[in-house]
């Protein structure tokens, strides 16, 4: 059972590849990068965890987090081609373009994915240390409900009508 | 390396987060479980070295019964560095810094600007360097009274009564 967790992580790892996706060489692909970071950052942290019921219930909650990606990918992808490489383009549009620009609003929906995402694994670190400090520790209900909550507000963030398919949620 | 990977990691440098982004690294910059090499390292290292201090003052004191207590006062010491290195380790997993490597938006030996949890992580572990410290401290002051009294004081009379408090202290504030 292990093993297959194991596997799982290490399939998610590889999920997060910031190369994988076709969107240039600039920001949209540093902040493609930076969501991957948080979902690398969540397993590494999971991985310092005792075997037990709790890194289990982690490791499933994990696997939520490529399909996040996913959206991510896809918002990158079309602002990459809406905007080439970097969203500060846009600036040099016409003046008679509405502010903020196309390209400036998904850069916005990403950086608040992106901070969700990490907000997630900031939650998932604090139960290592909490357990870490208490092996018995009880009182960790708090912060596993704020990682749910984390889940939902990276959603959120990823619901726009081009981050969304149906599949993805 | 691609060009265009290079491209990208300078931008992800330049833009963004500090450094660029584990995903985004080539294989030799990429951050290993452990502590790692730099900010968490140098954390770890000097909660070892205060329990170090603790220990080497300890064997030097005569063998006998407070001996054995301070040992036992030095274990939970050791239990305690375990811990607090784990919660680097945690540190590390979350936020890398290694001195390997500029990648990760620091130069060898610089704090990294760090956020969220990572900087909660850090605070507990400044927190409990400071009360590892004191606690070695108070270890070692005994230890020097054990040396200087001798093999015979240390069995009985108001000193040793007197270190043997100071041991109760020592433990009921160590969890």
């Amino acid at each position: 059972m292990g093993f297959f967790r194991w596997l799982r992580r290490r399939r998610r790892a590889r999920q997060a590849d910031a190369w994988a996706p076709d969107v240039g060489v600039g920001e949209w692909r540093t902040v493609y990068g930076e969501c991957c970071d948080a979902v690398v950052a969540y397993d590494r942290v999971v991985g310092t965890l005792d075997v037990g019921p709790l890194r289990d219930r982690l490791d499933d909650l994990g696997r939520q987090l490529p399909p996040l990606l996913g959206v991510a990918e896809r918002l990158c992808g079309v602002a990459e081609r809406v905007s080439p490489n970097t969203p500060r383009r846009a600036v040099d549009l016409p003046s008679d373009v509405p502010e903020p620009t196309p390209a400036a609003s998904v850069m916005e929906h990403l950086h608040g994915l992106r901070d969700a995402l990490w907000g997630i694994a900031d939650d998932a670190a604090r139960v290592a240390v909490r357990l870490r400090e208490n092996p018995a520790a009880t009182d960790i209900s708090a912060i596993l409900t704020s990682l749910g909550a984390g889940l939902a507000e990276a959603r959120r963030h990823g619901w726009t009508p081009i981050g969304h398919r149906p599949e993805s949620g | 390396m691609s060009a265009n990977r290079h491209v990208a990691q300078n931008v992800a440098a330049a833009y963004g987060l500090p450094g660029v982004p584990v995903s985004m690294r080539d294989e030799h910059d990429l951050p290993r479980t452990g502590v790692g090499t730099g900010h968490w390292a140098r954390r770890a290292r000097a909660l070892a070295t205060t329990v170090d201090r603790a220990r080497r003052a300890i064997d030097a004191t005569p063998p006998g019964g407070l001996r054995d207590e301070l040992d036992r006062v030095h274990d939970l010491l050791d239990r305690r560095l375990t811990r607090l290195t784990r919660i680097a380790e945690i540190g590390h997993a979350l936020q890398p810094d290694d001195d390997t490597t500029t990648k990760d938006g620091t130069h060898p030996g610089d704090r990294p600007l760090l956020r969220g949890a990572a900087i909660e992580i850090d605070q507990r572990l400044t927190t409990a360097a400071g009360h590892l410290s004191t606690l070695a401290t108070a270890v070692e002051r005994l230890a020097a009274t054990l040396a200087a009294s001798g093999p015979d004081a240390v069995v009985d009379g108001p000193e040793a009564a007197a270190v043997r408090a100071e041991l109760d202290t020592l433990r009921d504030g160590e969890g």
